[in-house]
Parts: structure tokens; C-alpha cells; sequence
């Protein structure tokens, strides 16, 4: 993963926190999705302003005992959000 | 020859009934879907004509004609194109692919798609004493529920399990697609009221010899089936995903399996019951 990168939420999708979970609706393709709290998270941060690098080190001051794993989670996240077509990379 | 004018969810449809046989087979159908007697005609019509030998379906839109030899087809293909046209059409409420029976004006709703069960617990429910308000298509406005009351319509591989539900053994009309039940004929009744408060969803998978189980799941999950089974979200803004999912949080949610009537436990419907009344 390019640590670089900049992701962005693609455009109208919407987001419901439904207890512990959260469904996120994709009017591009009628999909819902459901996203487990992480994935909710990263899906939050990618803003168009954040690179993931940025993200990581976010996600690491907010859950330090979690810091080692967390880069290879938030890639996991990021390459399947960008594939369900829920972010992209902003040019 | 009758003329019917179907108002639902501000879609109009004309139904028009050619000779004696199709009035006879299709008014109680009509009346149980509210319509009316009308003398004008309006841009949706579908006109129903023949008798035992065999019967023909036109839609005027598309100039599309089917024709059908059991009368259980035609009813089933009726209220398949009635109902297209509700959820086709409909800008003001949820429409979602779900059966419903209510008690005392609470609405049980039951997502699911064809093959999970739910026309055959319907007419389980039915003929424990709930009210029938649909066994396809609910209609959604907030916490308001109502339903498009057609005849149940059970497959060949679940009418043998629905036969001792029947008050007499004529009841069933028969397709080769579905078989056509009424709630009278199961000692139920068409819910009278106009609409009802959503009081539970229950998610129903049937399968063959399964254990039953009855059990919470979660809001996400709710949620999923609830979306999966909305078939209007394009008319609505914002697909009614916010407004969908607010309805979900708020009412209880539950998963039934079962593997046939037999292994529900007695006092289930009882429960049910409590369930909708507010209780767990």
C-alpha cells in the first residue's frame, strides 16, 4: 500500500451506526454493506484530506496497544472499502 | 363485465373482470385489496377474462397478454402485476418484500425472499388468530404498517403442510406456480384497519428438518434483510436508508428457523402475541 495515498468516501453514501455495527448504503450499486466497527472507522477518516499514513498514526495514538497491528489492518480496510467502491483515491 | 379501481400508497390500477366466471373468482380477491366498483378507467389496466377452460390476462401498458389453464396461475400473475405496479410506482412510503399479520393493531413484519418461509408461516399465524395483512408486500411510513392483502399464495411443496390449517378441503385454489389460499379459509380474517404499529420483524428461514430456533439478532443484521428486501429504495430520497434503518433500531428484531409447523412449540404463537404487546 502507498502510505502516500489520499482516499475519499465516494459520493453519497451513507452511513448508519446500528449498535455495536454499522450499515453503509452505496446509492451508486443499492448496496448495503455491513462494516465492523474498524472498517466503520477508517471509512469515518477517509475525508479527502488524510493520507493513510495519516490514518495509521490517527488510529495508533487512539488505540496504542493496538500500534503494531494497525497498518496491516487499515491496508485490509482501505483495499476493501476501495474495491466494494465505498472510497477512492483522490487524484 | 366490472370495473375495480385499486388505490394504494397513491397508485391507481383499473382492474377490469370480463364475463361471470372472471367476476366470480377475482371480486373477493378485489375486495380483500380494497377496491372499488368505478366507471372510469385509468392508465394502468389489466383486464381478466375466460373460466375453467382457461383464462387470459392483458395489460393494456406494453400490450402484453398471458394466458393461464389454472386459476390458482391467474391469480398468482394478477396480483404479482398489481403489486409491480404498487412498489414500481410508489414515492411516498417503503415498500419492502415482506409478509405481515397483526394483533390488536401491532404488525409483525416478515422480510424475506421466495423460499425463506414466509407465506407458509403467514398462514400458520393467520390461523392462529393473528390478523393477515400481506404475504408479499408491506408498505412502510414511518412506524405505520399496512399491507397489500392478496390471497396467500403457498407453492406446490408447501400446500400438503397447509391443508390441515384449512377449514374445509375446497379452499385451496390451484396453479401450477402457487396454490391461492384466503385468510377466511384458514379461520382468519383481512385486518380491517387502515394501517398498524410495527411492532416486531421476524426474519423466517425454513428449511427441511432443521431444529427450531427463535432468537434476538442484531440491528445490523435486521438491517441487511430489511434493505435486501426493499424494493421501492429508488423512489424514495436517499434510497430510505436513514428513515429504513431508524425503524429498524427502534423495534425488536428476531430470527426464526424452523424445519416445518411441527417443531414450533406449543404456546409459540402465544409468544408472538406477547412479543407484539410489547413483552419478550
Amino acid at each position: 500500500m502507498n502510505n502516500d495515498k489520499i482516499y475519499i468516501q465516494a459520493d453519497g453514501c451513507l452511513l448508519e451506526q446500528m449498535d455495536e455495527d454499522c450499515l453503509l448504503f452505496n446509492p451508486q450499486t443499492a448496496a448495503t454493506l455491513h462494516l465492523n466497527p474498524a472498517s466503520a472507522l477508517v471509512w469515518r477518516l477517509c475525508d479527502g484530506k488524510r493520507t493513510a499514513a495519516q490514518l495509521i498514526a490517527e488510529l495508533a495514538e487512539q488505540f496504542p496497544g493496538q500500534a503494531e497491528q494497525i497498518p496491516a489492518d487499515v491496508a485490509a480496510a482501505l483495499e476493501q472499502l476501495q474495491r466494494l467502491g465505498v472510497i477512492k483515491q483522490k487524484d | 363485465m366490472s370495473q375495480w379501481l385499486i388505490e394504494i400508497a397513491g397508485v391507481q390500477e383499473t382492474v377490469l373482470l370480463k364475463g361471470k366466471a372472471a367476476e366470480t373468482l377475482l371480486s373477493p380477491m378485489l375486495a380483500d385489496l380494497q377496491a372499488q366498483v368505478a366507471s372510469t378507467s385509468v392508465d394502468i389496466e389489466i383486464t381478466v377474462e375466460g373460466d375453467d377452460g382457461g383464462w387470459q390476462l392483458h395489460e393494456a401498458a406494453g400490450e402484453v397478454t398471458r394466458t393461464f389453464k389454472q386459476a390458482g396461475d391467474l391469480i398468482y400473475h394478477l396480483s404479482d402485476r398489481i403489486l409491480f405496479h404498487i412498489a414500481d410506482q410508489a414515492t411516498s412510503v417503503h415498500c419492502v418484500h415482506a409478509a405481515a399479520v397483526a394483533a390488536n393493531g401491532r404488525a409483525m413484519v416478515i422480510p424475506g425472499n421466495s423460499g425463506a418461509g414466509k407465506s407458509s408461516f403467514t398462514a400458520w399465524l393467520v390461523a392462529n388468530g393473528f390478523d393477515y395483512l400481506t404475504d408479499e408486500l408491506i408498505l412502510l411510513e414511518g412506524s405505520s404498517v399496512s399491507g397489500i392483502a392478496r390471497p396467500i399464495q403457498i407453492k406446490a411443496a408447501g400446500i400438503d403442510a397447509i391443508r390441515p390449517l384449512l377449514a374445509s378441503s375446497g379452499a385451496v385454489i390451484t396453479g401450477q406456480q402457487a396454490n391461492a389460499v384466503f385468510a377466511a379459509d384458514l379461520g382468519g380474517a383481512v385486518s380491517c384497519l387502515p394501517s398498524h404499529q410495527l411492532a416486531a420483524f421476524v426474519y423466517p428461514r425454513y428449511k427441511a428438518h432443521a431444529d427450531f430456533s427463535f432468537t434476538d439478532i442484531s440491528s445490523a443484521e435486521a438491517g441487511m434483510g430489511l434493505m435486501e428486501n426493499h424494493v421501492n429504495a429508488r423512489n424514495l430520497q436517499g434510497h430510505g436508508f436513514r428513515s429504513a434503518m431508524q425503524q429498524i433500531r427502534s423495534t425488536p428484531c428476531y430470527r426464526l428457523e424452523y424445519g416445518g409447523f411441527d417443531t414450533l412449540p406449543t404456546g409459540f404463537s402465544d409468544r408472538l402475541r406477547g412479543i407484539l404487546e410489547g413483552g419478550q
